[in-house]
């Protein structure tokens, strides 16, 4: 793409994310979230493949649905309480319609079907994009709103959302799809906290990112899309199985890995506020997400994975792609759960 | 008497609407869009935004309708879909037709054409006209502070549409 362009179109993906986070106005917070949509399509078109045309074409639909069912849940609230800021919804009809379509623009079940085909169709950088800075808006939104949320509501389509991401994994080799169940469970554990500590959503998110950031950095590295493709990179790079490990255990959960503070911290405070099945519920479906991370770090770190003879003689190149942030990416998404009363200053 | 023209106009409106989204040919879309513009524009003057409607008019009629129906005739095929050719967007057109010949029973015979337009008495909700000056309308007022007070809002609005050109252009451009 022409580089002008490009760069214009990144300006605009950054500025549409702070118009909605900073904006006091529902309509700012709208056009915000449309100018996002309007700027990623086509960095999702970069090579226009018809695979890359099909995923844009999903991700424009269901994201174009649920700015139209935000602008009805704003124009709702508008009705009964007559003001634009941006605050705790006044109806309950426009607060469930608005968290449906959040629901929509993040990913949750039941409204999770675009995700693991868009993040398939286009390729790995973009798909970080996509599955981390994308999610920062209706996020903020959601934080505005949470005093407001039907417990119920969210509480279901949190809980589904572990659910799904964690056998919709299962039965995966290609990675993006597996990034993209991995971030389905995710938003699934960060909505649950939402209605009885927001601060703890806050912080699932920035360890969420942080995680995948490392993970796709590592993936973009050798352009590995598959499971078998990240099985030979013992033979490449092998300092990258380790890193490639310790990371996926990370995202599991596992202690004394980053990935489980924000898994403590949430079971935690639903403890506190007297809800023993729930959190119960999600730390056993959180083993499923694991289990496919573990095959993923089987196959990469701890086995040698069946392959051609040929390709157990790979020569070794010096890398040549810039592996931006990746050493602080690594050490940030292993080594945080010390740091955990760090954390406080999100409060 | 007032109400019930208001009415009308509204069930053309939606007739036309679903005439849109039943699917036919982009040309024949247009003819929908032209005549549900023109219905809305009579809504918001029977509401007393007499600017707000005439500018709808002129910028998304006259301008904005004009230069897709130029683009659409340009694009077009041998022999476009119209309501008729097609089974399916008959059907989607007719059902949709039912729908609101039902409620427009429901409305009459339920005495009910007040409770249709009950926002007509929510002075502000359409048209903010109900400020307390008597002097001047804020209806036009408020378009005038549009570039006074929110500059902003026109940097933001005028580049999202700038940032949609250019998101359209890329996409349509091939390689």
């Amino acid at each position: 793409m022409n580089p002008f362009i490009s760069i214009m179109l990144l300006s605009t993906l950054v500025l549409s994310t702070m118009i909605v986070t900073i904006s006091s106005h529902w309509l700012f917070a709208w056009i915000g979230l449309e100018m996002n949509m309007m700027a990623i399509i086509p960095i999702m078109m970069k090579k226009p493949t018809p695979r890359a045309t099909e995923a844009s074409t999903k991700y424009f639909l269901t994201q174009a649905t649920a700015s139209a069912l935000l602008m009805l849940a704003i124009i709702i609230n508008l009705m009964y309480s007559s003001q634009w800021t941006i605050m705790k919804l006044f109806n309950p009809t426009a607060s469930i319609l608005m968290t449906m379509a959040l629901a929509i623009k993040l990913g949750l079940a039941p409204f999770h079907f675009w995700v693991p085909e868009v993040t398939q169709g286009i390729p790995l950088t973009t798909g970080l994009i996509l599955l981390t800075w994308q999610k920062l808006a209706p996020i903020s939104i959601l934080y505005q709103i949470s005093p407001s949320i039907n417990l119920h509501l969210m509480i279901t389509m949190s809980f589904l959302s572990i659910l799904i991401g964690g056998w919709g994994g299962l039965n995966q080799t290609q990675l993006r799809k597996i990034m993209a169940y991995s971030s389905i469970a995710h938003m699934g554990w960060m909505t649950t906290i939402l209605l009885y500590n927001p601060s703890l959503t806050m912080l699932n998110l920035l360890i969420y990112i942080i995680m995948t950031f490392t993970m796709f950095t590592l993936l973009a590295q050798n352009s590995t899309t598959t499971t078998l493709l990240l099985s030979q990179t013992w033979n490449t790079m092998p300092i990258m199985t380790t890193f490639t490990m310790l990371t996926l255990l990370s995202m599991g959960g596992l202690p004394p890995l980053t990935g489980f503070m924000p898994k403590w911290m949430i079971i935690q405070e639903l403890t506190k506020n007297e809800s023993l099945l729930l959190p119960t519920l999600m730390a056993i479906t959180a083993l499923l997400n694991l289990y496919f991370y573990m095959r993923l770090a089987y196959s990469t770190a701890l086995t040698l994975f069946p392959s051609t003879n040929n390709m157990k003689m790979k020569w070794q190149f010096y890398p040549t792609k810039q592996m931006t942030l990746l050493p602080t990416a690594i050490v940030l998404s292993t080594m945080l759960l010390p740091l955990t009363p760090m954390f406080f200053i999100l409060l | 008497m007032m109400m019930y023209i208001v009415f009308i106009m509204s069930v053309i409106f939606v007739i036309s609407i679903v005439g849109v989204s039943s699917k036919p040919s982009p040309i024949y879309g247009g003819l929908g869009l032209i005549v549900s513009g023109a219905m809305g524009c009579g809504i918001v003057f029977s509401f007393g935004g007499s600017f707000l409607g005439l500018m709808m008019f002129l910028i998304y009629l006259g301008g904005m309708l004009v230069v897709f129906g130029y683009t659409a005739a340009m694009a077009t095929e041998q022999y476009p879909e119209a309501w008729i050719s097609n089974k399916v967007v008959l059907g989607g057109f007719l059902s949709g037709l039912v729908v609101e010949f039902l409620m427009v029973l429901y409305v009459l015979w339920g005495e009910k054409v007040s409770f249709v337009f009950e926002f007509n008495g929510l002075g502000d909700w359409v048209i903010y006209d109900v400020g307390e000056s008597g002097v001047f309308s804020e209806e036009i007022m408020g378009i005038a502070a549009l570039y006074s007070y929110g500059t902003w809002l026109v940097v933001v609005t005028g580049w999202s549409l700038f940032i949609g050109v250019v998101a359209i252009m890329e996409i349509t451009r091939g390689n």
